[in-house]
């Protein structure tokens, strides 16, 4: 009797470390095809090597170079997701992957539209670390709601490194211009933080994923 | 004492995700749930016999599809398996 009265409370248990898995943990269903991560990646390399000498040729050429680039992403990330999707039959998209969406897409209209505006200062630098603060909040928010902790982790430490290099530069005034070593520097850490670890996490969740898939089959 | 629909491994998570999602197309409930076509038919015409969920069955082209909507009866009861889940542990 107290052995039925344990195994029933166990399995009690289960239950609910099953469904909390799913409802607090958020371990939902989230198809997303991990490449999309690599096109933003180059994207974002040649938008950090370029921004500058763009908006020094000209402030509207360079925004809309940088629209252009940003737009060729979301198309990608947009035909990428449907191709998935229709392997689950999914036609449109799930409630997620339209949050994500638009949090990303007025994020980065905020950026164009707030580096149009300090460009005209020459605050080249700023405009970088900006990018970089906001778009690590895009991935810090779906690190949140997908629950994956390496997005979490990098959009904190980008977070953290571009606050930094801004007090640094705003105390030592080296936000304006493009040709000084700060700027090198600013140029690094964005490359460093919005290409090589997102590249580099994707990497690893679509090991992880194939991993599950292969254990799954098996 | 806990519904015995719900009381089952395989039923529960498929609430929990449909709770999430409202709706999801049969392929990407049997991803999500790392089930055979067979058991979730089998899991699937329960809940459906009971009106917790609602199956819809279309035609894209010549190609069928199936999506798998809660319903607000199987809502209400997924929540009061919850609540009869709390209410064991915290008696027992």
């Amino acid at each position: 009797m107290q052995k039925e009265h344990s195994n029933e409370r166990e399995e009690v248990l289960r239950q609910i470390s099953e469904i909390k898995s799913h409802l607090v943990d958020r371990e939902t269903f989230f198809p997303y095809n991990y490449n999309a991560c690599h096109v933003w990646s180059g994207i974002a390399v040649i938008l950090t090597l370029s921004m500058g000498t763009l908006y020094e040729y000209s402030i509207t050429v360079g925004t809309i170079f940088i629209f252009l680039l940003i737009a060729i992403g979301f198309i990608v990330e947009g035909s990428l997701t449907k191709k998935i999707n229709q392997t689950y039959d999914i036609d449109d998209c799930t409630k997620r992957q339209q949050f994500i969406m638009m949090t990303f897409l007025m994020i980065t209209l905020l950026l164009i539209v707030l580096g149009m505006a300090l460009a005209t200062y020459k605050l080249y630098s700023l405009i970088m670390l900006m990018w970089l603060f906001l778009i690590s909040l895009g991935y810090f928010a779906v690190g949140f709601v997908l629950n994956i902790e390496r997005f979490r982790k990098m959009a904190q430490f980008n977070m953290v490194a571009s606050l930094a290099l801004l007090t640094i530069g705003a105390y030592f005034n080296l936000l304006v211009g493009f040709e000084s070593l700060f700027y090198t520097l600013v140029q690094a850490v964005v490359i460093l933080g919005l290409a090589v670890m997102p590249t580099s996490i994707a990497w690893h969740q679509q090991k992880e994923e194939n991993l599950n898939k292969v254990g799954c089959s098996v | 004492m806990f519904d015995p629909l719900l009381h089952q491994p395989v039923r529960s998570k498929l609430l929990s995700v449909l709770i999430t999602n409202d709706e999801l197309p049969f392929k990407a409930l049997k991803e999500a749930l790392g089930v055979t076509d067979g058991n979730l038919s089998s899991h699937l015409s329960k809940l459906e016999k009971e009106a917790y969920v609602l199956i819809e069955k279309t035609f894209e082209g010549k190609r069928p599809k199936t999506v798998v909507h809660i319903t607000e009866k199987g809502k209400k009861a997924f929540a009061t398996y919850i609540e009869a889940l709390k209410k064991f542990i915290e008696e027992n």
